[in-house]
């Protein structure tokens, strides 16, 4: 499926990665911002094709989710393939399998159901070299536009896999040789103290209702960031930066 | 903002115009009544919430004196607030009461950890910002009155209702307030990518600030020179920067597990 991307960003990163499944890039104005400004020179090349749209083309979008010249720019982009559980993880048998997987990072998100959460998170991925996604594709938020401008460029370096089951994908990664670290409020080990010296496969719940039940069940550990405040949870993709950060570097 | 509508002599300032006052949404709503700080003016439920529902309401509003209090149809509601999303809430909002610098400097504890905003722009990121400075303990959150997005329903939502917990102080100079804060000893905290020293390794036991750039353009080159410290939130990966609303949280749960830990 194509996509429509608005953010200068996501498309200078799907260039970057992919400049064979950029389509077309949608030019508006005769004064782009200095982001589109370097996607046109990227995408020329790259040797994207830029196709000037017109009064009617500008008609066509207005009215859209936000007004301003600058939502009229925008650019076709192949869906990325999502990839085999397998390779996600990576196999057993690689032969780099001390050094790559004696630590390392990978995310499962638990039927989110907001796309500028998977977008930040995404984003969030890329800039922490986060290895792979599990995304559950059932009652979820879908891998659409919005998520890949969100993510500004993230979706691009972030392998992921749809699965329709996530304790089937669990089961996979502790397979592989990964720990599955769970989040709750209700968890009394803080994700500080966990051990960053394991390949850990960290599970985001749903915003309202948390990790599902089940999932819980198949999780090496349990942990959770001490609230303070009367509100007493943060938005779910702040706390997955949060802890993605706390279990990324040395 | 709220004093460019003119008004008529006896009715009450409002958020916004007649078509911005608004709020929605169960929750923040309800959350903005219990706490208490800024004032709701009318208070309309849909008349097909439960029974229990509409009690807790009317307890509150019993313990109001000027206020009112009106049961409509689930689609009236829609048209007020513009949304479906209201889940049979709706209330008319005065200005957001923000303190002033003086009187949230007054209240601080002694080791303060406050957060400054420099022009964020999106009302979802300011709303997250000061859900997480409520949650990770951040003691008071600064915001210049120009360039910056101001607390409007939008934001108080994305906040969960914080932002009746935050103290949140407007100051139209932010580099005045920045010299303030540091002549009474607190540490002013910036962060940039080319910072050599990680947010790991800066010392937020000690009375500090953490400044928050715009989403756009980070902090402009005055404040960043007005600096004590400038850190970076170490990156790993391919992607260069962080979403503001993300990086605060990081920084304030880094705040929280230094301090935490004595």
């Amino acid at each position: 499926m194509t996509l429509e991307l608005k953010n200068p960003h996501s498309v200078l990163a799907a260039i970057h990665a992919r400049p064979h499944e950029v389509f077309d890039v949608h030019l508006a104005s005769d004064t782009p911002s200095p982001a589109w400004t370097e996607v046109l020179d990227l995408a020329a090349a790259s040797a994207v094709r830029v196709t000037r749209i017109g009064r009617s083309g500008r008609a066509a979008v207005r009215g859209g989710e936000t007004s301003g010249r600058e939502t009229l720019m925008s650019a076709s982009v192949r869906e990325r393939p999502d990839v085999s559980l397998e390779e996600l993880f990576g196999k057993k048998t690689d032969v780099d399998e001390a050094t790559s997987r004696a630590s390392g990072l990978w995310l499962a998100l638990d039927n989110l159901q907001d796309t500028h959460n998977v977008g930040a998170i995404f984003r969030t991925a890329a800039f922490f070299g986060v290895r792979g996604i599990v995304v559950t594709k059932d009652r979820s938020a879908p891998m659409n536009a919005t998520v890949y401008d969100v993510a500004a460029g993230g979706v691009e370096h972030v392998p992921f896999t749809l699965v329709p089951n996530l304790a089937r994908a669990i089961g996979i990664a502790k397979e592989s040789g990964l720990w599955v670290l769970g989040t709750s409020e209700h968890a009394t080990e803080e994700i500080s103290q966990i051990d960053r010296d394991r390949p850990w496969l960290l599970i985001v719940g749903n915003e309202e209702s948390g990790m599902r039940r089940l999932t819980a069940e198949h999780c090496d550990t349990v942990c959770r960031i001490a609230p303070r405040g009367e509100v007493t949870s943060l938005n779910v993709s702040v706390a997955t930066g949060i802890m993605i950060a706390a279990l990324s570097g040395e | 903002m709220v004093e460019r509508y003119r008004r008529q002599k006896g009715t009450p300032a409002l958020l916004g115009n007649h078509q911005k006052c608004w709020l929605w949404g169960r929750h923040v709503v309800m959350e903005t009544l219990r706490a208490g700080r800024w004032p709701v003016l009318e208070l309309y439920v849909s008349d097909q919430l439960p029974i229990e529902d509409l009690q807790f309401a009317v307890d509150f509003v019993t313990r109001q004196e000027r206020f009112e209090f009106l049961k409509c149809s689930s689609e009236r509601l829609t048209q007020l607030c513009h949304s479906r999303e209201h889940q049979g809430y709706v209330a008319k909002m005065a200005p957001f009461p923000y303190g002033t610098v003086e009187s949230v400097l007054d209240s601080s504890p002694v080791r303060p950890l406050f957060a400054v905003l420099d022009g964020v722009q999106d009302p979802h990121n300011f709303g997250a910002v000061i859900r997480s400075a409520h949650v990770l303990g951040v003691d008071a959150v600064f915001v210049p009155t120009y360039g910056q997005v101001p607390v409007t329903a939008l934001v108080a939502r994305s906040s969960a209702g914080a932002v009746s917990h935050m103290p949140i102080a407007q100051t139209d100079d932010l580099l005045n307030l920045v010299k303030l804060l540091q002549s009474r000893g607190v540490r002013l905290i910036g962060t940039s990518q080319r910072a050599a020293k990680s947010i790991a390794a800066c010392d937020l036991k000690l009375a500090s600030a953490i400044v928050i750039g715009n989403e756009g353009s980070g902090i402009r080159t005055e404040l960043l020179a007005a600096c004590d410290e400038l850190v970076t939130i170490p990156q790993f990966g391919a992607l260069e920067s962080l979403n503001a609303a993300v990086s605060a949280g990081i920084l304030f749960y880094e705040a929280q597990r230094q301090r935490a830990a004595k």
